[in-house]
């Protein structure tokens, strides 16, 4: 029973436990990129000669930012303290202009999110996911709805 | 070791290897559910991405060529493969819609026997957008 229980059982609990985890951060990832693609990150800069279009990441690069503000929100939700380690989530946006089309253009989301171990399981190495942090990462991009022309 | 132990230790074993035939089918069977579900949810969001690029396209070119963008831009894995993006429906017009249906493979990383479910497994989704990228024509004074 004692093999059951340490071997099998609470090890698969806290794997369960992690993939709980998992979709709450992809839930998350899914809310700062929808943010990041209603921001008006591009634009039309007429300063020079031909207009032409630049990238205005401060809605990303702020720290009272409108994707910083989001996690935040979900740090001091139920679903962060359920998740997070206690380590800030940290996303960085870019925005390739050569990518895509003149009227469609992309944004680019990277979303580390640190996750603590759902039970702590007592084994001599430290293993992430099982008595160790985890880290989760997320690679993802959107169609900017708001695209100058 | 008298009678009463080796009963004993024999029970134990049984109990371990029972436990372990329920135990072990079910936590597969969950990874295999949770490799569906992100599956199902990728195609779904690629779809949605296609859509809502063909959807700020100027005209059917540009929407096909967006929707073809999307489709080179998904870096298949061992689990995910055979992703097809279809623009069934374009309208052309400032009032209209564009529709995007993708379709995955889905390769299960464990086979469950009794359930005849895999080795792979396809998942379809569609999306639809309204269109964007034309603008409507002057109102007439």
């Amino acid at each position: 029973m004692y093999i059951l229980l340490m071997v099998f059982f609470f090890p698969f609990l806290n794997l369960i436990g992690m993939c709980v985890e998992y979709g709450d951060c992809l839930y998350l990832n899914s809310l700062i990129l929808r943010q990041a693609t209603l921001e008006h990150l591009l634009v039309m800069d007429n300063s020079s000669g031909t207009p032409q279009l630049t990238t205005d990441l401060s809605a990303s690069t702020d720290p009272a930012g409108s994707l910083n503000t989001i996690i935040n929100a979900w740090m001091n939700g139920g679903l962060g303290k359920f998740a997070s380690s206690g380590v800030m989530p940290v996303q960085t946006i870019n925005v390739d202009l050569t990518e895509g089309t003149p009227r469609c253009k992309y944004v680019h989301l990277d979303l580390n999110v640190e996750c603590k171990p759902f039970l702590n399981i007592p084994f001599f190495l430290r293993i992430p996911g099982l008595n160790a942090p985890m880290m989760f990462k997320f690679h993802s991009r959107g169609v900017i709805e708001n695209v100058p022309s | 070791m008298t009678g009463v132990g080796r009963r004993k230790s024999g029970q134990s074993i049984t109990e371990v290897v029972v436990g372990g035939l329920i135990l072990v089918p079910i936590v597969l069977a969950i990874i295999d559910l949770a490799v569906v579900v992100l599956g199902g949810e990728i195609c779904n969001d690629l779809a949605k991405q296609a859509a809502r690029a063909a959807a700020n396209a100027s005209g059917r070119p540009e929407a096909v060529a967006a929707v073809a963008d999307v489709q080179t831009h998904f870096t298949a894995s061992s689990l995910y493969t055979g992703l097809n993006l279809n623009l069934s429906q374009y309208d052309g017009t400032p009032d209209g819609i564009a529709t995007v249906i993708s379709s995955v493979t889905i390769n299960l990383p464990v086979a469950i026997p009794f359930l005849q479910v895999g080795p792979s497994m396809g998942v379809k989704s569609q999306a639809t957008e309204a269109i964007v990228g034309i603008a409507p024509p002057r109102p007439v004074n």
